[in-house]
């Protein structure tokens, strides 16, 4: 009797062992596992997102949307028009078309971006301002990138309407250069080059479901 | 564990009587509560053995519909933005003025800043990038900078030919309102003619309304219009190749790539009917184009000025990322006709 039972107990204590070893195991494995498993999020919704992002920036690159919106601040200031203290867009994109392209293709559909602008300082230090902030981006954030190219003869651009009534970015009459020149008047990227070139930037959207 | 086996005993005790012995004891009813509990336990390895399985075969499943063809969104989106550059440098050494040397350095040094300030920005995202100047097609910049004056020759023609039997490209005017006609019929024309089909492209205002409406005539004979609104501004651009009116979208005026077709001529029509600036680059030599009848050289102070000018260039990029690389040659002509 007293032997029978000591197997039993000894099998009973291997198969408890590999319980809890499985269980680890399954956990681990729960946690890796999360496309298609009970998560907000799944790879395919962020290549969907990633393309949709690239669209939107392609298409504003092409009709010059993006251009015109990163050229429009302040010229006492360097700020954007439009913002508080904060000195970025919070609750959706600028009052530019590029903007209105954001709100249609992500704020409306329950998806948050944020754009930043990074620019080279002293062509070699890599310097970021944001131009739309909702926050921090989740773990499933993509992100997608287009660089602008800005001349010394791109005019900064101010609050405007298209003809259908739309808020969007039209240009004045300051140049990057005239700006540049003057003392009471700045930009928030500086000519960092002898030529036509003005300097060069770099728009990141960075997408995320909320 | 002791105490549940003891219950057990006492429990097989009043119902089993018949099995008294000392040897059915040992194998009997007093352990198989025990044995019933290691299998149970058993069960439970083998279920979530399984839960692992077909786990596994979810993720793999998962794995294998995600796009597995190389991605080459990154190298698209850089040639298209090596292209822009390019083109709006090009425009811009173009415009300082120079001999088709000084024009062509220019742009090797501008575009050699750009590629270096690209790779820089890129290097953050993990693309190693370089992009090059390789070569030039020389051509001629007809321009006029003076906004005051009219768009006739330099010897005040009206209806006058700008160049004949060229490529044409970046054809931009800025024209005043208050100088544009009041009637289509005396309006200032612009005329692309490729031999065959032409395009005209009026541009006139309308005193009461004061919107300026720009209508071009395809090689059809449709007329089409499209307009700008009076409190718009003193200066109305229209940008023909780009098919824009003060920036906005201007549908008829894609005539001009749809409709012709090879080398064309490009001709002023009641150019009195108009004043403003205005620019353009065509394929041919300054040494073809310029016509002292038509034309001023460049730093004469007088207008329409004819120079020398890229018409295009010829760049080279790299782009190579962790699973790509990617080398190209482009040709770029910002704004080309047909």
């Amino acid at each position: 009797m007293t032997v029978a039972r000591a197997q039993a107990h000894a099998l009973e204590a291997l198969v408890a062992a590999m319980v809890l070893l499985a269980s680890v195991t399954f956990a681990l494995q729960v946690t890796a596992v999360t496309p298609l498993t009970a998560s907000t999020s799944s790879q395919h919704i962020e290549n969907q997102q990633a393309a949709v992002g690239d669209g939107v920036l392609t298409a504003a690159a092409e009709t010059g949307a993006l251009k015109r919106t990163v050229l429009f601040t302040h010229p006492e200031n360097g700020s954007f028009y439009g913002i508080d203290a904060r000195g970025y867009y919070v609750d959706g994109g600028p009052p530019t078309a590029f903007g209105a392209m954001l709100d249609e293709s992500f704020s409306d559909r329950g998806i948050a971006f944020n754009v930043y602008l990074h620019y080279l300082r002293d062509r070699e230090a890599r310097r970021t301002t944001r131009l739309v902030y909702m926050g921090e981006p989740s773990d499933h954030a993509v992100s997608r990138t287009r660089l602008v190219t800005l001349t010394d003869d791109d005019a900064l651009t101010e609050p405007g309407t298209s003809p259908g009534g739309d808020p969007r970015a039209v240009e004045t009459p300051k140049t990057l250069e005239s700006v540049d020149a003057a003392a009471d008047e700045e930009y928030f990227v500086q000519d960092g080059n002898a030529g036509p070139l003005y300097g060069v930037v770099d728009v990141e959207v960075v997408v995320w479901r909320m | 564990m002791a105490d549940v086996t003891d219950a057990f005993e006492r429990a097989s005790d009043a119902v089993g009587e018949a099995r008294e012995s000392a040897g059915e004891r040992a194998l009997g009813g007093d352990d198989r509560g025990q044995l019933m509990l290691v299998a149970a336990l058993a069960i439970a390895v083998l279920l979530v053995g399984l839960v692992l399985t077909l786990n596994t075969a979810i993720y793999t499943e998962n794995l294998a519909t995600r796009t597995t063809d190389t991605n080459l969104d990154g190298a698209v989106a850089h040639g298209g933005a090596v292209e822009a550059g390019a083109g709006t440098l090009l425009d811009e050494a173009n415009r300082e003025g120079g001999t088709y040397g000084e024009l062509a350095d220019r742009f090797d040094e501008t575009f050699g800043n750009w590629s270096d300030a690209a790779a820089t920005l890129a290097a953050v995202r993990g693309a190693a990038t370089d992009a090059s100047y390789v070569d030039h097609v020389e051509g001629t910049r007809i321009s006029q900078t003076d906004a005051a004056r009219n768009f006739t020759d330099r010897n005040e023609t009206a209806d006058w030919t700008l160049a004949s039997d060229v490529g044409v490209r970046g054809v931009r005017v800025n024209v005043s309102r208050d100088s544009l006609a009041t009637s289509r019929g005396s309006a200032f024309e612009l005329v692309v003619d490729d031999g065959t089909d032409a395009v005209e492209t009026e541009i006139y205002r309308n005193t009461t309304q004061g919107r300026v409406f720009v209508a071009v005539e395809d090689a059809g004979g449709t007329r089409t219009t499209c307009s700008v609104a009076a409190d718009a501004g003193d200066y109305v651009t229209v940008d023909v190749a780009d098919g824009r009116l003060n920036g906005t979208v201007c549908d008829p005026l894609d005539a001009v790539h749809t409709d012709l077709d090879g080398a064309v001529t490009v001709t002023y029509r009641n150019a009195a009917e108009a004043e403003g600036s205005y620019e353009l680059y065509v394929d041919e030599t300054n040494a073809t184009v310029f016509d002292a009848t038509k034309y001023a050289s460049a730093g004469s102070g007088s207008s329409p000025v004819a120079q020398e000018a890229l018409y295009a260039v010829t760049v080279s990029y790299v782009y190579e990322s962790g699973e790509t690389y990617v080398s190209r040659e482009v040709r770029v002509a910002p704004g080309e006709i047909a």
